[in-house]
């Protein structure tokens, strides 16, 4: 049985800012150039909104977490003079911004309010940045600081390894995902890599930041915004532009209990759960969608959510990702706005955007046409991913 | 090649572990009532929610999970040991607990294999006189 709420909630808007590797911008004018366009998009104004929501936090190594400065929390928007009706808003610590995306949609079908301004902002800052200078390491970084071991990239370069091994594959074989998002990246106008092409020798030549990850498996840091207005079907249908359609969204809740690190869970267990019930909602199955957007933070998560999603089977993702398969044009194209990887470490808002680009004809040269449903997985799966199956028409 | 590591503040919750390290042991916290192992240590068994946690003496016995070399300057003080490796070590224990270390001798890298048998050693003691766990392969069967 289909979910009671599929294709209820309708995203209406969409609006970035100037995505920059450098800028010289306040992050909170990226954030208010989001707002305007996405407001613009859907024919609103800043009075016609009365729901807030973002997922905010800055994941670099030294973050002051200083709203307008390094994240964009809900006080920003709110104290914005213009914003005046607002009514209900949520902050999400957990997940990624498709937490927030879903305490919207709850929002929506609840009546809490009636139009949503969901965001997400990222910023880099000036100068070297994420590396721990530190004489001693308190909390839980006393059991990793002293072998060296601080980074988010070093724990998925950890997991990725043991990936390899017990599937039998080589990091090689991940060109394909690396070079398929460029190449998709470059009929992107948003993305940081729109004029940049990549060759086979330039990732065989990337240099290597831990390995088995070098460096075009990871994400480019970027500044930027992307924000959505999110509204009921029924309202969405009269505004200025079409929608997509919210088939179905949900959380993955299957890790329990801290490890030292949460990419030591295994992600078959973590993502199956969740997109077993996305499909049980959506009424339908990875094979029917137009399209993957898949989290690419770190290159390897796109695996772990083709093989947990069921788009291939277990172990079986760099052998899935080869021969074309996943372009545009292809049998199952993932990411076709570049990924993180190559428009930018927008956080997920960037895959969400694109799903919605190309679900209203909006996606330009990288247009699959009639593109009918497409698959947000946000996040890792191990790291309390969230997804969303978005839909042409409701 | 100069290595200064970033070294270790014990807190109440933590005492136990370095206290066991500085004598040649490896002790983890364990939940009194269900059994269970945890690591980093927690105020409370996070598996039951009993209150009662101790450390307790492990074999020092696991297999390699993972291991990654890092060419990257992430952590200051270790710029000239680049690159350098981490491994995640699964202990004999109980399934699914790690812990992070390195190699007691860097010139074995060479020889890592998933799944092999790892024994605990024990570093030199750093300037505040914490002693690290680390990990050579356990030549016994491995
Ligand atoms: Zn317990």
């Amino acid at each position: 049985m289909t979910w009671a709420h599929k294709g209820k909630i309708a995203i209406a808007g969409v609006g970035f800012s100037e995505i920059e590797r450098r800028t010289s911008r306040p992050l909170g004018t990226h954030a208010l150039m989001a707002a305007d366009a996405a407001l613009a998009d859907c024919g609103l104004g800043y009075d016609d909104i009365d729901g807030l929501a973002t997922y905010p936090l800055a994941p670099f190594l030294g973050a002051l977490q200083r709203d307008g400065e390094d994240v964009i929390n809900v006080g920003f928007f709110l104290s914005q003079p213009r914003m005046k009706n607002v009514v209900w808003y949520s902050q999400a610590g957990e997940g990624l911004v498709a937490t927030a995306l879903r305490d919207a949609t709850n929002a929506l079908i609840a009546g809490a309010c009636n139009y949503v301004l969901v965001w997400r902002a990222m910023y880099v800052p000036p100068g070297t940045y994420g590396r721990a200078a530190m004489r001693e390491a308190g909390g839980d970084q006393q059991f990793t600081a002293p072998w060296g071991c601080m980074s988010p990239l070093q724990w998925h370069a950890l997991r990725y390894r043991n990936y390899l091994e017990t599937y039998g594959k080589t990091r090689e074989q991940m060109s394909a995902l690396v070079l398929n998002s460029r190449a998709n990246a470059n009929k992107n106008p948003h993305a940081i890599f729109h004029d940049r092409t990549l060759s086979l020798e330039d990732y065989q030549a990337a240099r290597m930041i831990s390995d088995p990850l070098c460096l075009l498996d990871c994400d480019v840091p970027v500044t930027g915004c992307v924000a959505m207005v999110l509204t009921t079907a029924e309202r969405a249908r009269d505004m200025k532009n079409k929608p997509a359609y919210v088939a179905a969204i949900g959380q993955q809740t299957a890790v329990h209990a801290a490890r030292i690190s949460y990419t030591t869970f295994d992600h078959f267990d973590c993502g199956k759960p969740l997109a077993d019930r996305l499909w049980r909602d959506a009424g339908f199955g990875p094979r029917d969608l137009s399209a993957g957007e898949l989290y690419d933070g770190f290159a390897p998560s796109t695996l772990y959510w083709l093989e947990s999603a069921g788009f291939c089977g277990r172990g079986e993702a760099l052998d899935f990702i080869q021969d074309g398969r996943i372009a545009i044009g292809g049998e199952m194209p993932i990411n076709t706005f570049g990924g993180s990887l190559s428009e930018g470490r927008l956080h997920g808002m960037g895959h969400v955007a694109e799903a919605v680009a190309q679900l209203t004809d909006l996606a330009g040269p990288r247009q699959i046409p009639g593109a009918s449903a497409i698959g947000v997985f946000d996040g890792s799966p191990m790291l309390r991913g969230s997804a969303l199956i978005l839909t042409r028409d409701p | 090649m100069s290595l200064t590591r970033p070294m270790p503040r014990a807190d109440a919750l933590t005492q136990g572990f370095w206290d066991a390290t500085a004598e040649g042991r490896l002790a983890i916290q364990r939940c009194a009532a269900c059994r269970t192992f945890q690591h980093p240590p927690r105020k409370i068994c996070q598996e039951c929610g009993h209150l009662e946690v101790a450390f307790e003496n492990v074999s020092g016995r696991g297999r390699l999970w993972s291991w990654t070399t890092t060419h990257h300057n992430i952590v200051a003080g270790f710029e000239e040991a680049l690159p350098y490796q981490c491994l995640l070590i699964e202990l004999d224990e109980q399934k699914g607990l790690f812990v992070l270390s390195d190699l007691a001798d860097r010139s074995i890298e060479a020889e890592l294999k998933l799944g092999m048998k790892m024994r605990v050693v024990f570093s030199e003691p750093l300037a505040n006189g914490a002693v690290l766990p680390q990990f050579e392969p356990d030549g016994e069967g491995a």
